[in-house]
């Protein structure tokens, strides 16, 4: 293929030899062979397709946000020598290159092979694709050039950032008839002492009060709060309105880290979490156990991008229709949307237990203007109508106001008890 | 380690050296002009061009680069065609380092780039080898096209080559378009013929 500074060296040429037919002037004939020279010369040794096998091996093909990759890309050359082989193993946008290099221009003869090393960290969750190796056959004097392709894409899936909540007192407040670590209202097997009672046949012997028995001369057993377990239904906003910051720092960005957080401890407790996202689709995992369901939720969290306009309504409706009545529901939005409030009223009007976490979207904005009088006045007067916002939402729901440049652990470690005892 | 840093320095210095040299050229040309409209004129085309090529250069615009530099070669032809004498030796040297100039900087752009990344030994090698092939190419050509047409400069002065008859130049110059219209037509041709790889420039996002 020729590239266009040959047409351009052509038309040099035709262009001297034009000046000479116009002006008579033998020399502009002369002058017309020196573009033409060059193509000469470069037509010598045109570049020839390139034939090379490429492997390009990862070190890893899961890794989380701020994790380093190491790529190492192998080329041999099974076609003819190649004078200039320009190498470039395409990348997302969104992994930048810490060490190395994916791109090169190197002579590669007959048979020899070329590894290229370099590391990646990505800068956002999501599952992309490393490559292809693209190649390109290049005459030295960018006459002419031939391209092909040399490893196939690898795939390569980014986790988001999880938040640390292991010592947040989180979990729902209704519980149903499994073994969990929540402290029911009612009496059976777990560890908090609620009070004796007689013997009955069939008690265990281990839950004998051996000195309340001696002393009231009958036999007593220990009686305690039952622990089981409860639902929780993570409810993420990621509608394109709450898609407030930038693209690797948003607020839909931080409402998944945070999801994966809550999911991971909520699961550790032995309690069923369910996931609802409000993206381009309504995408909703069905509540279960586990850690296979960890990774589920993590799969979906895994491809959230913001966008989307789906209403609280159909949120509503879904969760009224596949998701248990008595489960705690955590709402995870920025709140930007004005019809939130009443959103959350209907919840609780049906009878769900709603909790929220409001990534604060004023916190992520101030962090990109710069600061003046005038962008404090106006931030001011904003965090006071949030504030307002969240006096509303606290009637009715726990509320935790997070400032995404803090743990989420920290807002969530100054409430008393989660959720607010009824 | 010294050379990593000054390989780039040097091939990112030699392009602008080369225009600097050929921008002060033209201007040596025109302020050698007798007519003082043509002077004007000469040194607004001159400062127009400098003016495309700073632009170019700074906010890197190859579009704009391109423009001053073709703006410069046409200057100092077309004083040559309408005022000044065209001297053929000159004239070569300096449409010698015009092209010289192109091709540096296409070799800048290509590897300047490259070296500043953190490179292992082997790659180093390799590139170091590719850019000798290159800059040993460029110098070749260069030397090619100031001798070729000096030679047949000789030839046609010794009377071996008349290419000073009208005949001839018509034979010479249909020739040439032939050769030309063959160039310019090669690439359409290739185009045609099946397409088994993705083009160099598609978006290279290999989002799934």
């Amino acid at each position: 293929m020729r590239t266009p500074l040959s047409s351009g060296l052509s038309a040099a040429a035709l262009l001297f030899l034009l000046a000479a037919l116009a002006t008579r002037r033998w020399e502009f004939i002369l002058l017309a062979l020196a573009p033409l020279a060059f193509l000469a010369f470069g037509s010598l040794l045109p570049p020839e397709r390139p034939l090379v096998a490429g492997v390009r091996a990862l070190s890893r093909d899961r890794l989380q946000v701020g994790s380093d990759v190491d790529v190492t890309l192998t080329l041999k050359n099974e076609g003819p020598p190649i004078d200039l082989l320009e190498i470039l193993d395409a990348l997302p946008p969104e992994l930048a290159l810490v060490q190395g290099t994916n791109h090169a221009v190197v002579c590669l003869p007959s048979g020899e092979s070329l590894s290229l090393t370099y590391t990646l960290r990505p800068s956002l969750k999501g599952e992309y694709r490393i490559g292809p190796t693209r190649l390109r056959a290049l005459d030295p004097l960018a006459l002419g050039v031939e391209d092909g392709v040399a490893a196939e894409p690898s795939p390569l899936v980014v986790a988001p950032v999880m938040e640390d909540l292991r010592r947040a007192a989180l979990g729902p407040r209704r519980t149903r008839p499994w073994f969990g670590h929540v402290t029911s209202r009612q009496l059976g097997p777990g560890l908090e002492f609620w009070g004796i009672r007689e013997y009955v046949a069939g008690d265990e012997v281990r839950r004998i009060n051996w000195k309340a028995s001696a002393r009231l001369d009958r036999i007593f057993s220990n009686v305690y709060e039952g622990e089981r377990s409860g639902d929780v239904v993570i409810l993420l906003d990621a509608r394109r309105e709450s898609a407030v910051g930038s693209a690797t720092a948003n607020a839909v960005e931080y409402g998944v880290r945070a999801a994966l957080g809550v999911a991971e401890h909520v699961l550790a407790s032995k309690n069923r979490v369910g996931l609802i996202v409000q993206r381009d689709v309504l995408d909703w995992v069905p509540p279960a156990f586990g850690r296979k369901q960890l990774y589920r939720i993590l799969d979906h969290l895994v491809h959230v991008r913001a966008g989307g306009e789906w209403p609280y309504s159909f949120v509503s409706w879904i969760l009224s229709r596949y998701f248990p009545r008595d489960a705690l529901v955590v709402l995870i939005s920025p709140l930007t949307d004005r019809t939130a409030p009443d959103a959350i009223a209907n919840l609780v009007a049906l009878g769900y237990d709603v909790a929220v976490i409001s990534p604060s979207p004023l916190g992520i904005e101030r962090r990109f203007v710069p600061p003046g009088s005038a962008t404090d006045v106006a931030y001011r007067i904003l965090a006071l109508e949030r504030e307002n916002l969240l006096s509303q939402l606290r009637r009715v729901a726990q509320v935790v106001d997070w400032d995404p440049s803090t743990p989420l652990a920290l807002p969530l470690r100054r409430m008393k008890a989660w959720p607010r005892p009824a | 380690m010294a050379a990593s840093r000054v390989t780039p320095a040097a091939l990112s210095a030699l392009p602008v050296a080369a225009l600097a040299v050929l921008a002060a050229w033209v201007l040596w040309e025109v302020i050698h002009l007798d007519s003082g409209r043509a002077l004007q004129a000469g040194v607004v085309l001159w400062g127009f061009a400098n003016v495309c090529l700073a632009f170019g250069l700074r906010y890197r615009s190859p579009s704009m680069r391109r423009a001053g530099l073709v703006l410069l070669g046409f200057l100092y032809f077309g004083l040559h065609v309408l005022f000044l004498p065209l001297d053929l030796i000159p004239a070569l040297a300096f449409l010698t380092l015009f092209l010289v100039h192109i091709e540096l900087r296409v070799l800048a752009d290509r590897f300047v780039p490259i070296y500043r990344r953190d490179l292992s030994t082997e790659a180093r090698v390799r590139i170091r080898g590719g850019l000798v092939r290159g800059a040993a190419r460029l110098t070749l050509a260069g030397a090619m096209a100031f001798l070729l047409p000096v030679f047949a400069e000789d030839l046609a002065v010794a009377g071996t080559l008349p290419v000073t008859t009208i005949p001839t130049a018509l034979i010479l110059a249909g020739g040439l378009v032939a050769v030309i219209v063959l160039l310019a037509l090669m690439p359409v041709w290739q185009r045609r013929r099946e397409r088994a790889y993705p083009s160099w420039n598609e978006d290279p996002r290999g989002k799934l």
